[in-house]
């Protein structure tokens, strides 16, 4: 017989001491380096279980205690020990009652007449198991339900055939402004502005039934105080409870969309900027410039003071000249999408 | 009387200027100016067509866009005179349309200097 070695932790809660040391010693056939509490009735169970500073691994608790017993014990010891697996041990005479407290949350119920160390220690990793399995499984659970509530993104999800909204996540909610509850009673139509809705029920059609993949992904949403946002979306989708449903990722980008239109509206000033400077600065230069021209070419009727002079407007008007090209120059590569400064 | 040449350009001062310019290197040429785009265009359309006064047109006039004062002149039954075109804008662009047009003989971006003056002039006397 292959004995376990692990360093198993346990509480055994039973009045009778001759049960207890039968069941230590056919413990102990299978276990050699576990450690075993002994408590005598409910009471001394509260202050083990209260006072204990290393978690046990399992408690076996008899059914009668002088102190407390059935259904009361089973649910008392049940919430001290917080997702411990409890196996209860029970007579012939409360056979029934055995089972029954399987349903109060107890791991497994053996009958004490029945015991043989085989089926004690089966039992113990049994049920150890088990509840890790389920602590397990609690855990990915809460998980993927974190990466649903807490995602920063507003997450919606809908039936595909009635567009009832059957599900919304934490930052829906902030979104929207409306609770959890408000949401689950409003369909896909609510948080659409009027004129959008034919819009969507196009869409949901394309996307859903006829698999389109141009659907609309941008679109406007209204909120519950009537404000209504840009908003991008990525759905897919989901079974739910055998129903076809929607779960779609929102994206509000009511603020990029408004930086955008300034960045547009300013290129847009900038552009006329542009054509001032290429057309419109430049007419009034070119034709000062023609006049200079004029002017030096009677340079034999003018004495040298006035030509020198003529010469300094001359050289201001080629400087200033230069720089409406350069200006203009930079502005169409601007313009073009090109780097300004590149030459 | 037919006029050696004409200058089309909204603006006054350059008409003086370009005037004064021809007449220094050739007093004896007859110029007939225009302020109006459509005035220009429309004297142009009327002349004989023995007779093709060269013509100077502004390529930002207010009336009229240069590229609509081209296709009008060149949609029209009289022969075309070579029209060289002025600019005060450094837009890079013009030459390139206004090679699309065959009357379009020359393309000068202000201030028109007196090299060019003698050059036109010098394509009006080969004219006539």
């Amino acid at each position: 017989m292959k004995r376990d070695e692990k360093e198993y932790h346990l509480l055994v809660i039973e009045d009778n001491l001759g049960d207890f040391v039968i069941l230590e010693e056919y413990l102990s056939e299978y276990l050699i380096n576990s450690s075993m509490v002994h408590a005598e009735d409910f009471k001394a169970a509260t202050t083990v279980l209260n006072q204990s500073t290393r978690r046990f691994d399992l408690v076996f608790l008899d059914l009668s205690l002088p102190d407390k017993s059935g259904e009361d014990l089973v649910k008392e010891i049940i919430r001290l020990t917080e997702g411990i697996p409890v196996v209860v041990l029970t007579g012939f005479t409360d056979l029934e009652f055995g089972s029954r407290s399987l349903a109060l949350g107890a791991s497994d119920y053996l009958v004490k007449d029945d015991l043989s160390p085989a089926i004690l220690y089966k039992s113990l990793i049994y049920n150890i198991q088990r509840v890790n399995f389920i602590q397990e499984l609690t855990e990915t659970k809460r998980k993927y339900a974190d990466l649903f509530q807490l995602n920063p993104s507003p997450i919606l999800v809908y039936d595909l055939n009635t567009l009832n909204i059957l599900d919304v996540n934490n930052a829906a909610c902030e979104s929207y402004g409306y609770s959890r509850e408000e949401f689950l009673t409003l369909g896909l139509k609510d948080i659409r502005p009027q004129e959008e809705i034919p819009v969507l029920v196009q869409s949901v059609e394309d996307f859903w039934i006829n698999n389109k993949s141009d659907y609309v992904r941008f679109t406007r949403h209204l909120k519950k105080n009537g404000e209504i946002i840009d908003v991008e979306i990525s759905p897919a989708k989901v079974k739910i409870n055998n129903q076809n449903a929607a779960i779609v990722l929102i994206k509000d980008i009511t603020e990029n969309l408004k930086y955008i239109h300034k960045i547009e509206e300013q290129n847009q000033t900038f552009k006329e900027i542009a054509w001032i400077q290429s057309h419109v600065v430049r007419a009034p230069l070119a034709r000062m410039m023609g006049v200079i021209h004029l002017l030096e070419s009677c340079e034999s009727t003018m004495d040298p003071e006035t030509l020198e002079l003529i010469q300094y407007i001359k050289r201001s008007s080629e400087e200033l000249d230069g720089i409406v090209r350069d200006i203009s120059k930079k502005s169409e590569r601007v313009l073009n999408g090109k780097n300004p400064n590149d030459s | 009387m037919i006029p050696d040449l004409v200058l089309i350009d909204d603006d006054p001062i350059l008409l003086i200027i370009l005037e004064k310019m021809f007449r220094k290197i050739n007093p004896k040429l007859t110029i007939q100016s225009f302020e109006s785009g459509l005035d220009g265009l429309e004297f142009l359309k009327n002349q004989d067509s023995a007779h093709k006064p060269i013509a100077m047109v502004d390529v930002n006039l207010k009336d009229i866009s240069a590229w609509d004062f081209l296709d009008k002149l060149e949609s029209s039954p009289s022969s075309v005179p070579p029209i060289f075109l002025i600019t005060s804008s450094v837009n890079s662009k013009i030459p390139e349309i206004s090679r699309e047009y065959k009357c379009v003989a020359g393309f000068y971006v202000k201030p028109i200097t007196l090299e060019t003056i003698k050059k036109i002039n010098h394509q009006i006397l080969e004219v006539s």
